[in-house]
């Protein structure tokens, strides 16, 4: 590809889209579906379906794709990817379902297609025509005049070609022409399939960076590939199909989460092995042999912010370790593993993913509902997000964010902390400490640096809690040591319900951060009405009374609903109440 | 429509396309007036005599090109075929649906600048089978002087309608073949096959079908009837019936068909 592809991309694209609201432009797509025609969707579908003669291509998906989002659309070749772009671009005729695209229904594609440009199946372009005469035919079409042609050529960085017969463009070349043609209506909504096929790595850079600005600019942008990887670098937005049927939709974050990151160790002797094994387990750790590597590895399935932790702890044993690496999936490998193509298993793989949709949908569903109270439909008009599989699936999903009960001490909970200081006191009476210079509002600090503070603390007098929400929220809550209550969002429960923080958090007013990836859990039994301290419930008595501190075991209280839990600065045990956080949680 | 109009001419006015076009409807010129000027004293390919008074009648200087209408219509035929079905089966179609949703006006922006392109293509071959006969004229191979009268230039006037009204015709016929087959391969093959070989076997073992068929009716109406026995009024009526079912199929099958390529 020559020149640079992106070099006009937000001159058009500001031109475009100066008067939008910035906020909706950068807002984070959640993958939320609301009632139909809602304005925060960009591309709805309800059951949408093509069958051919008996074959069926689409199998009835339900899509809901974030205005603003730069979403991927991936599955496999013969996934019916092009097939429901077809549909939704008014090609063909849906056998079954309803679907919107920019608030009108695709029956009527006057309606949106010209606020559109799309791509469809490659870039085709009469060959004999200059690159320029091809989209001059095109913005006649539109009505366009040609400096709409000028413009989108120059968006695609191809204005020096473009006298040159499309004969004799590269496919690279092609593509970017392609590109040009969908951008040439100046689009809400760009549609895009396949647009980095048979491009060379330059080009696919071009490409991505292409997009990248043209949804940084407001633009909605749907891409559709069979290469997972390939959307995971660009998209915050995905939606995987699979034999015609949706297996995923929702935030990338929430398939990152399910990446199932490992940290690959081995002891300074392959002696130590097991020992070193025994070890992590007994911190509750999962720990299996390494079986690619060998010579002594351990697979420790923990995120990359636990890897000091876990130096840390072998030093404790007495191990040293000759290796410590952090290995996590690719997004492609985990939808290959959850899809069953790398185990072999298709169908428990579709489960897994589906259950993953399901709940992220459900979750989503409660946001909106929560958000959007009134507007909830019981018309059963509007678009339902619901996961493939529908109750089903959502129901299989759900108990798995239920209490799962603790059998043994609480292994470690990485929610950092970064305020403690030797011997500081917690109670309320403390000094306000607003003016310290490793306040956790400054998650531009490196996690190292973060965790070299923390380290160098004193055990923390208080400890942190950390729950999860309903499962419909999606979130974790956690006590502070004022026993307030933060949010961290949780999108991801891994097998010993563990729950996977989806995306580093902070909160300014307390000191708790938690780093993307970090685990939660497993959670003990929810205590008894009897195991006392109702008088510790942040809501009944306020912070000062229910401050943690008091259950600090430098105070000996060591009363009943307090499990311990390690404090992963030191290795000590200090005391949770528990009865305060499980009050706080079936208050909220 | 007029939008789709004038894209459709970008893709029509592009040199090499039109150098091919235009040299192909030429080259038929030129073939049909030689072969009716040099066939003078002989009979022609219908049998009948071809004489030096005959040609020297007012409408004389077309007699070239309305003897090989019927590959100026294949011609036709073959042109709207491929390009119909050329941007069913390359996929520029889709391009074009996207840009202009509405199939109807889409389809009939494209057949207009079509139609006025194959109007050019007859316009120019008239022009090259006029200009040869003159030159045959002026060698005295035949008398030319009634052709540049007031008579001979209405009969120039009259060929050139009837010449545009078979193109279109044929037109529409390679129209409908794009449409039920979608490409250009076998949109040309089928309607050539239909309106040469298979027209002319059917139109010999069945002198009275010559009177329906509607590539018999086209040729008819590019003579203006001449030496044919259905008349003009008869072929033009015929033809205008075939023609509105042809393009209800056409318009039923652009609208309703998916767009798969």
């Amino acid at each position: 590809m020559n020149g640079p592809a992106t070099g006009s991309v937000t001159g058009i694209t500001n031109r475009r889209h100066a008067s939008r609201s910035r906020a909706r432009a950068r807002r984070a797509p959640q993958g939320r579906a609301t009632r139909r025609g809602g304005d925060d969707l960009a591309i709805w579908t309800d059951g949408l379906a093509k069958t051919y003669r008996g074959r069926e291509a689409v199998g009835g998906i339900d899509l809901a794709v974030p205005r603003g989002a730069l979403s991927g659309f991936v599955g496999p070749n013969g996934a019916g990817k092009t097939t429901t772009l077809r549909m939704l671009l008014g090609l063909i005729r849906p056998s079954s379902g309803r679907a919107q695209v920019l608030g009108a229904p695709i029956e009527q594609p006057a309606a949106y297609l010209p606020r559109l440009g799309a791509m469809i199946e490659g870039p085709t372009f009469h060959a004999g025509l200059s690159g320029r005469d091809n989209l001059r035919l095109l913005a006649r079409l539109r009505g366009l005049d040609g400096g709409a042609v000028d413009e989108a050529l120059d968006a695609v960085g191809l204005t020096e070609r473009a006298a040159h017969g499309v004969r004799d463009y590269s496919l690279g070349m092609k593509q970017r022409l392609g590109i040009a043609a969908a951008l040439l209506p100046r689009p809400d909504l760009l549609i895009l399939d396949e647009p980095t096929n048979g491009l060379d790595p330059a080009g696919i850079r071009e490409i991505r960076a292409l997009l990248k600005d043209l949804a940084g600019a407001g633009m909605t942008v749907f891409v559709s590939s069979h290469l997972l990887g390939e959307v995971e670098q660009i998209c915050d937005h995905l939606v995987i199909i699979r034999r015609g049927r949706l297996l995923f939709q929702g935030h990338v974050t929430e398939l990152v989460a399910a990446a199932d990151p490992r940290i690959v160790i081995a002891p300074e002797r392959d002696a130590d092995a097991g020992r070193l094994a025994e070890v992590l387990r007994g911190h509750g750790l999962a720990v299996e042999p390494e079986p690619a590597s060998g010579g002594g590895r351990l697979a420790v399935h923990a995120p990359e912010g636990l890897a000091a932790d876990l130096n840390r702890i072998a030093m404790t044993a007495g191990l040293a370790l000759r290796e410590l690496r952090v290995h996590r999936r690719s997004l492609e490998e985990t939808f290959l593993r959850a899809t069953g193509e790398l185990d072999g298993e298709p169908g428990e793989g579709e489960l897994k993913l589906e259950a993953l949709a399901a709940g992220a949908l459900a979750g989503a569903v409660a946001d909106g509902e929560q958000a959007d109270g009134a507007r909830a439909d019981d018309s059963g008009d509007g678009p339902r997000a619901q996961a493939p599989g529908g109750e089903a699936a959502r129901a299989e999903a759900e108990p798995s964010f239920e209490m799962a009960p603790l059998t043994g001490p609480l292994p470690w909970l990485p929610v950092e902390r970064v305020d403690a200081a030797p011997g500081r006191s917690n109670r309320p009476d403390r000094p306000d400490r607003s003016d310290r210079p490793d306040r956790p509002d400054r998650p531009d600090r490196p996690d190292r640096e973060r965790s070299a503070a923390g380290a160098a603390s004193a055990r923390p007098a208080t400890p942190i809690v950390a729950l999860p929400a309903p499962p419909a929220q999606r979130s974790a809550t956690a006590t502070d040591d004022d026993g307030k209550w933060v949010w961290a969002p949780l999108t991801w429960e891994r097998p010993a319900h563990q729950y996977v923080v989806a995306e580093e958090f902070a909160t300014p007013d307390i000191d708790l951060m938690g780093p993307a990836g970090a685990l939660f859990g497993p959670w003990p039994d929810p205590p008894t009405a009897t195991d006392g301290a109702a008088d510790n419930s942040p809501t009944d008595s306020g912070p000062a009374d229910n401050s943690p501190t008091d259950n600090s075991p430098t105070d000996g209280d060591d009363r009943p609903g307090e499990k311990p839990i390690l404090d992963w600065h030191t290795g000590e045990l200090p005391v949770v109440d528990w009865t305060t956080a499980l009050r706080g949680w079936r208050n909220r | 429509m007029i939008r789709a109009f004038r894209a459709e001419w970008v893709f029509l006015r592009r040199p090499r396309f039109l150098a091919g076009t235009l040299s192909a409807v030429s080259a038929v010129a030129v073939l049909g007036t030689l072969l009716t000027m040099f066939s003078v004293g002989r009979n022609d390919f219908n049998g009948d005599p071809v004489t030096a008074s005959r040609l020297a009648l007012p409408d004389g200087s077309v007699q070239g090109l309305e003897g090989i209408s019927i590959l100026i219509g294949v011609v036709a035929l073959s042109i709207v075929a491929a390009i119909v079905g050329g941007d069913y089966s390359h996929g520029t179609l889709r391009n074009q649906l996207i840009a202009q949703p509405s199939r109807l006006r889409l389809l009939a922006g494209k057949s207009a600048a079509i139609g006025s392109f194959l109007a050019v293509l007859v316009t120019v071959a008239l022009a090259v089978s006029v200009a040869l006969s003159l030159l045959f004229a002026a060698a005295g191979t035949v008398d030319g002087s009634a052709w540049l009268g007031l008579a001979g230039l209405r009969q120039i006037g009259q060929a050139e309608l009837n010449g545009i009204l078979s193109a279109w015709g044929y037109g529409v016929l390679g129209l409908l073949a794009a449409a039920v087959f979608r490409g250009p391969a076998a949109a040309i093959a089928v309607g050539v096959a239909y309106a040469l070989p298979l027209e002319a076997i059917v139109a010999r073992i069945s002198g009275a079908s010559t009177h329906w068929l509607p590539a018999q009716l086209l040729d008819a109406l590019a003579a203006g009837s001449n030496g044919y026995s259905v008349s003009y009024l008869e072929a033009a009526g015929r033809l205008a019936a075939y023609g509105a079912l042809a393009v209800a199929t056409i318009v039923v099958l652009v609208h309703r068909r998916d767009v798969t390529s």
